[in-house]
């Protein structure tokens, strides 16, 4: 949204008038803003997600009196938060199954809705927790404005609706509100609009401006350069979305609230564990309450819990093989490094506690992160052979 | 029977280090200190030592991320 006018102005305009008036109305004053932001770029997609919302939120204390028995009973089992997941799956999942199988033509000409995966995460975990009874009291406003908050709803972080209640300042206005919001925002915009270009400039330099491109011409590049392109690949990655969250943190400061940070320099990340305690942390966080311990619960497998959490991680993303294949790749990574960091406890290695084993812990740590960006980097734009090949040449095995 | 002592002796076991400076309200799992591996052994321990069986729907960060999530849990499930 920040290419747009219509976001700035928001950015100016919403802040200024949410701090004049009574702090009574804030909450409801920033639903409504925000309803009318998102309605810009959304329309009816829109509609459908507030008719959802008020089902999430009135469907668990239905009166007895006014409501069929079936309904009162539905509100009050997992039905909710079931209802929320297949609305994910087939808004998320339909059009884009129909366009493979159909191609253009295909008879469900609708696009996938705008923010669908974050809002779902989100009202998904509030079905799931309001259920289980943790949440804190909370009115219609409160809630509105925390699921549909206008900088978050693209592109995260997936705020805890209990950290959004705890953390907010939203009696008092304070100066700081301001210029921690312009700080971060500034911080968010150097590394999008400065440092990502200085990124893409380098890529160029080394070859080649992306990693498809590279892909079409694979065997032009040597090891060095398909390693460099990688990593570069990787940094602009990390540049591009951590800017976009810096920017949502930031203008979510300008009304007073605080929200969950999404990245902490996953570069320094000295295995993967540590890297998804720092990358994404908000998303890592989500699957490991709601889907990784669900699996462990009924599998007792950690292996499988796993593997079949980060692929469904990675279709989160899209509805794709290359992502699928990207989930797997981490999976797999985490499920070998628990393997081996149990081996390496039992028999005392120490190696990676030294400082030159702490620096190869980085540096391989980035390597295998890197490596899967073959996957993602070839989405819509290559096949699944295409991203093996990348990790071949990488290797120096040319096929 | 499972008490502060016996998890604590449990844990550092499983994992070969030691909890001392570990305070009972720490997140052990979300923070990493227990990996997924310790996190199944040890709900095969509570079971086993506890005598109840933890159902899929209990096994949640609520229940068994901190010491002291841990003690509550069990003491709940004994009564239940």
């Amino acid at each position: 949204m920040i290419q747009y006018e219509i976001w700035w102005l928001y950015l100016i305009a919403a802040p200024t008038i949410y701090w004049l008036i009574p702090a009574a109305y804030r909450a409801w004053f920033l639903s409504a803003i925000s309803l009318v932001l998102l309605a810009y770029f959304a329309k009816l997609d829109l509609v459908l997600m507030c008719g959802l919302a008020l089902v999430v939120f009135y469907g668990r204390g239905l009166d007895e009196k006014r409501w069929p028995e079936w309904a009162v009973r539905a509100g009050k089992s997992t039905a909710l938060a079931w209802l929320v997941f297949i609305y994910f799956i087939v808004s998320k999942y339909i059009p884009t199954i129909a366009k493979m199988v159909a191609g253009q033509a295909s008879f469900i000409d609708f696009a996938v809705p705008l923010g669908v995966s974050y809002f779902s995460f989100k009202l998904l975990h509030y079905a799931i927790e309001n259920r289980r009874g943790n949440l804190p009291a909370h009115g219609l406003d409160d809630f509105i404005s925390w699921l549909f908050l206008a900088p978050i709803f693209t592109a995260g972080p997936i705020e805890r609706f209990d950290h959004f209640l705890h953390n907010r300042e939203v009696v008092t206005f304070k100066f700081k509100f301001i210029r921690e919001g312009v700080e971060r925002i500034a911080v968010g915009l150097v590394k999008k609009y400065m440092l990502g270009m200085l990124v893409l400039e380098a890529m160029q330099q080394m070859g080649s401006p992306s990693i498809f491109a590279m892909a079409r011409h694979l065997d032009d590049f040597s090891v060095l350069q398909i390693w460099g392109l990688l990593f570069l690949s990787f940094l602009y990655l990390y540049l591009d979305f951590s800017a976009y969250s810096d920017i949502a943190i930031g203008s979510s400061r300008l009304f007073g609230l605080r929200i969950m940070e999404n990245f902490n320099l996953p570069f320094l990340a000295t295995s993967l564990p540590d890297f998804w305690q720092r990358w994404h942390m908000t998303l890592a966080q989500w699957v490991r309450t709601y889907i990784y311990m669900s699996i462990i619960g009924l599998t007792r497998n950690p292996y499988w819990a796993v593997i079949i959490s980060f692929t469904m991680m990675g279709l989160w993303h899209a509805a794709s093989p290359h992502w699928a294949a990207w989930g797997m790749w981490h999976g797999v990574g985490l499920a070998i490094f628990v393997m081996w960091h149990r081996y390496a406890t039992r028999h005392k290695v120490r190696f990676f506690k030294t400082r030159i084993g702490g620096i190869s812990a980085r540096i391989l740590t980035l390597s295998y992160v890197s490596l899967g960006g073959a996957f993602t980097g070839l989405y819509q734009h290559g096949s699944i052979w295409d991203s093996f090949r990348i990790m071949l040449h990488a290797f120096g095995i040319r096929v | 029977m499972i008490d502060e002592t016996s998890l604590k002796a449990f844990l550092e076991d499983e994992l070969g280090a030691d909890l001392a400076e570990v305070e009972n309200d720490s997140l052990l799992f979300s923070t990493g200190i227990i990996d997924s591996f310790a996190l199944v052994n040890m709900m095969m321990f509570l079971e086993t030592e506890g005598g109840f069986r933890i159902s899929p729907a209990d096994v949640n960060l609520e229940n068994l991320d901190s010491i002291d999530r841990i003690l509550a849990f069990v003491k709940r499930s004994k009564e239940g």
